[in-house]
């Protein structure tokens, strides 16, 4: 059995290491879906960190409900719900209103926020968003599809309307033109 | 021979998205021509990955107090031990979380409750010293107080650790006695001074070391209820300890009542270990709070005396009016027991009909289905955009995702249009151990939503020509419309008092109702919901019965008799007419094809049935799919629809094959769904106790 799925196994019968050891194999790539798939208008407001935190705090309780199909359906899963949190943010910030109490029962380890980390965060997936735009040609979007959203090659190629060996390439030249933006962020040529 | 770098970047993708470890330094050296890419490929996927960190630590100061320690995080923020610069003492500072601090209403609010919350003086409360803001972080001020709350109390009581408190038994619920009249002595003090806790639970009783128990966190609750419960109907914070009223969130402003019965939950926890309604989450618990009763204390354990059950039944009733009226009214009926005196809480008297093992069943002599005269109210979609009667709207593509997903401008209202739900009261029936009485509102739903909707129906009734009454509030039906779920029974109970109780009294009556049915979705903070009205009559004749009857799709005049001789194939076909099924998505990678598959439109779905899904050519089975609500025997279900996910073999066969082409290209396919379902129906009349089993096939066009 792939180490994975005994671990899955083991979170479902109530194992909480094995459920950490997992979400912490995907929790990074979640939290830049998550930059990645956050508005604009929800930067400023809402850090990704809460939604990957509520993420995290759902798919814990929601675990029974999870149907494993395929070696990556768990991240696909974590990806639905976390884009789900992303829409529930934000009609919370159109409302006007976004008070959702951090669950404190201890489920998932917490992740505060104290109030000088909050810029930086913000920073953060301004940048990685600005990266992914600047990427050119459809790069960012295989780059977002096949890596951050966790779907699979074929899905990719068809999303992408190319053929799989293109979506690898993409994906390739892609990452390597982020490792060049993230290093040496361009100079903030807007006014203001 | 080399691989191309992509392939290599890609399968350790596949990887990662697998959830498997990934050996770096074993990819470098099995592939040293890519050792330069290979390690930039990993350095940039840290860079995008770089994992939440702890919390950056709070300022050490803020104002004039010098943090400490943390030394708790509970729902409304995190509290330090620190020490206040000019008194020299120490204190507890809160902070509030970070997503509270956003709403300048809110931080308005806080600072307002906070404040009056400061005027309080009491031995058991807490007091509020001050409340400060810096650099956009509120905290507030408060004395440290040297004890346990209640809530590590029971932690202790669970496990079985010594607490230094009685042990279980008589001493122990008579300090739990003296330690919530004293705890109701404060509430009663701060009522008369018109301020609210609003957040009474266990963990903000806090028990010094002589034993006083401190209510804290006093007025800081602010709306809880509109955020402990999210869309995805998680619970989080403690719903259990909130009043219906509360979590509800009903129009009247709360008043005291709202505290008493969150200081009666924690009673009746520390009484029993356990919480009044088992649910784990908050729909659960709406639902529980609608269609179910307190378990009563005397059933978890047996040595509680009757009179402590009496008074602790009556601080827990659902509606406020049915309360103690005040805080000292509480504490005076529990230290009466105490002091074994009678209580002012008088049982309530309930009619012979409903009580003990006679239950009533209902029996339409003629069933009205009433279907919508329209949509009322529901921006954007005026009456006459509605098809009427027949048909089901169907919103175009883009339309129908922005609803299932929420995202819909007007949510609510073009759901209701969508799935058009008929409110029949069809069935009535009590049962023996919940008088129950079943309402059917069905929402056929075809479609996985991605959003949540809560639906409430307020009915009123006029039994016999008379007036319209409104059932009571805790008889309002309320559920959730959600991912797969089709067909909704919105049970609401009976009692002996009410229109429904005083109509099974008289064995048979015409009703008339009318209903609204109210929609919303879910999480939405200020709710814009759609609603609709319905209203008819029916005729009902009520029957003792044991267990529960199955309801047929269409009642015959002689529904008993029918059930005695009734074809079981026939009854199966009428409730297992499959209303569509919908390709909700293909994936062709995982060569698997998501349905969404409904039956319906309102029959009653059996206890148990199995799904298969074969394909007609080669009698290939796509999969199955099983569904078994044992809770609903007898209610009469009404139609279900559900997700399923059918997976194509390794190898498709021809059939297959030609099956993912019709859909990826549109095209309706054809399967053939194979039922089998059974029902066991037991009624307290001769030859009533049968098992009902049947099969049932049919052909159901699968539509892209």
């Amino acid at each position: 059995m792939a180490e994975s799925s005994y671990l899955l196994q083991r979170s479902r019968d109530g194992d909480r290491s094995a459920l950490d050891t997992l979400i912490a194999r995907h929790q990074g790539r979640l939290l830049a879906f998550l930059r990645a798939a956050m508005p604009a208008g929800l930067r400023g407001r809402v850090l990704a960190e809460d939604l990957l935190q509520e993420t995290l705090l759902v798919a814990a309780r929601r675990l029974d409900s999870f149907e494993g199909r395929g070696p990556a359906s768990f991240y696909r899963w974590l990806v639905g719900i976390a884009r789900f949190k992303v829409a529930e943010a934000q009609r919370g910030v159109r409302a006007g209103k976004r008070a959702c109490e951090t669950p404190l029962r201890g489920e998932v380890a917490m992740v505060q926020t104290s109030v000088s980390g909050r810029a930086a965060r913000q920073e953060r997936s301004v940048v990685l968003n600005e990266a992914l735009d600047r990427l050119p040609g459809r790069q960012g979007d295989a780059v977002r599809r096949r890596y951050l959203e966790g779907r699979s090659l074929a899905e990719t190629a068809r999303l992408l309307a190319c053929s799989e060996p293109a979506v690898k390439a993409l994906v390739s030249r892609g990452l390597a033109e982020l490792a060049r933006a993230l290093d040496d962020p361009p100079p903030p040529d807007r006014a203001g | 021979m080399t691989q191309p770098l992509e392939e290599i970047q890609d399968s350790i993708l596949e990887r990662l998205h697998a959830g498997e470890p990934v050996d770096r330094q074993a990819a470098l050296a099995a592939h040293p021509e890519h050792a330069q890419a290979l390690t930039r490929f990993f350095s940039v996927l840290d860079v995008i990955e770089t994992a939440p960190q702890p919390e950056a630590p709070v300022p050490s100061r803020l104002g004039e107090f010098v943090i400490v320690r943390e030394i708790g995080r509970g729902g409304m923020g995190v509290v330090y031990e620190a020490e206040q610069a000019s008194l020299k003492r120490r204190v507890a500072l809160k902070i509030l979380p970070s997503r509270m601090r956003g709403d300048p209403q809110l931080l308005a609010r806080f600072r307002r409750e906070a404040e009056a919350a400061g005027r309080l003086r009491h031995p058991g409360i807490v007091p509020v010293f001050s409340v400060g803001e810096q650099a956009g972080t509120p905290f507030f001020a408060m004395e440290l107080v040297d004890g346990r709350s209640l809530d590590e109390v029971l932690g202790a009581r669970r496990t079985g650790e010594e607490d230094g408190l009685p042990a279980p038994g008589e001493a122990w619920r008579r300090w739990t006695l003296e330690t919530i009249a004293r705890v109701a002595d404060a509430l009663g003090y701060a009522h008369g001074r018109g301020i609210l806790h609003r957040d009474v639970k266990p963990s903000n009783i806090l028990i010094e070391a002589d034993g006083t128990p401190r209510l804290t966190d006093f007025g800081l609750a602010l709306d809880l209820a509109a955020s402990a419960l999210t869309m995805s109907g998680e619970v989080f914070g403690s719903p259990h300890y909130m009043s219906p009223e509360q979590l509800f969130r009903r129009e009247a402003p709360l008043d005291e009542r709202t505290d008493i019965y969150s200081l009666a939950v924690t009673l009746y926890e520390l009484l029993t270990l356990r919480l009044p309604y088992e649910a784990t989450t908050g729909a659960e618990l709406l639902g529980a709070l609608s269609n179910e009763r307190v378990v009563p204390p005397r059933q978890v354990d047996p040595q509680i005396p009757a009179q402590l059950e009496m008074v602790l039944l009556r601080a827990l009733r659902k509606d406020p009016r049915e309360r103690y009226a005040s805080a000292a009214a509480f504490a005076q009926d529990l230290r009466a027991v105490l002091e074994d005196r009678p209580p002012a809480a008088r049982p309530r008297r309930r009619r012979a009909v409903l009580a003990g093992a006679a239950a009533v069943v209902v029996v339409l002599a003629a069933a009205a289905v009433l279907r919508w005269p329209g949509l009322l109210r529901g921006d954007g979609f005026g009456a006459a955009s509605l098809p009427g009667l027949s048909g089901a709207w169907t919103p175009p593509d883009a339309e129908l995702e922005r609803i299932a997903r929420g995202l819909h401008p007007d949510a609510a209202g073009a759901m209701l249009r969508w799935i058009q739900p008929e409110i029949q009261l069809r069935h009535v029936l009590a049962r023996s151990d919940s008088g129950r009485y079943a309402c059917v509102v069905t929402f056929p739903l075809t479609r996985t939503l991605e959003s949540r909707y809560a639906v409430r129906v307020d009915w009123e009734v006029a039994v016999n020509g008379g007036e319209f009454r409104p059932l009571l509030e805790d008889q309002v039906s309320f559920a959730e419309l959600s991912g797969g779920q089709g067909g909704l029974t919105l049970p609401v109970s009976v009692r002996p008092k009410d229109v429904l109780g005083e109509a099974m009294a008289a064995g048979h009556a015409t009703l008339r109702h009318r209903a609204t049915v109210r929609l919303w979705p879910w999480d939405d903070e200020a709710p814009r919901e759609a609603s609709a009205a319905a209203a008819g009559a029916i005729a009902c004749q009520w029957t003792s019965a044991e267990e529960g009857v199955l309801l047929y799709d269409d009642y015959p005049a002689d529904y008993p008799e029918a059930v005695r001789t009734a074809d079981v194939d026939a009854a199966m076909r009428r409730s297992l007419t499959p209303r569509s099924m919908r390709v909700a998505g293909i994936s062709t990678h995982g060569r698997s094809i998501q349905l969404a598959l409904g039956f319906g439109p309102a029959g009653p779905v059996p206890a148990a049935c199995e799904v298969d899904v074969i394909l007609p050519g080669s009698g290939h089975k796509l999969g199955s799919f099983e569904h078994a609500r044992p809770e609903q025997v007898g209610n009469g279900g009404s139609g279900l629809s559900t997700g399923l996910t059918l997976a194509l073999s390794e190898q498709p066969s021809e059939d297959e094959q030609r099956l993912l082409l019709d859909l990826e290209a549109g095209r309706t396919a054809t399967v053939r769904l194979e039922f089998r379902a059974s029902r066991r129906v037991a009624l307290d009349q001769p030859g009533f106790d049968r098992y009902w089993g049947g099969t049932h096939q049919a052909e159901v066009q699968l539509e892209p």
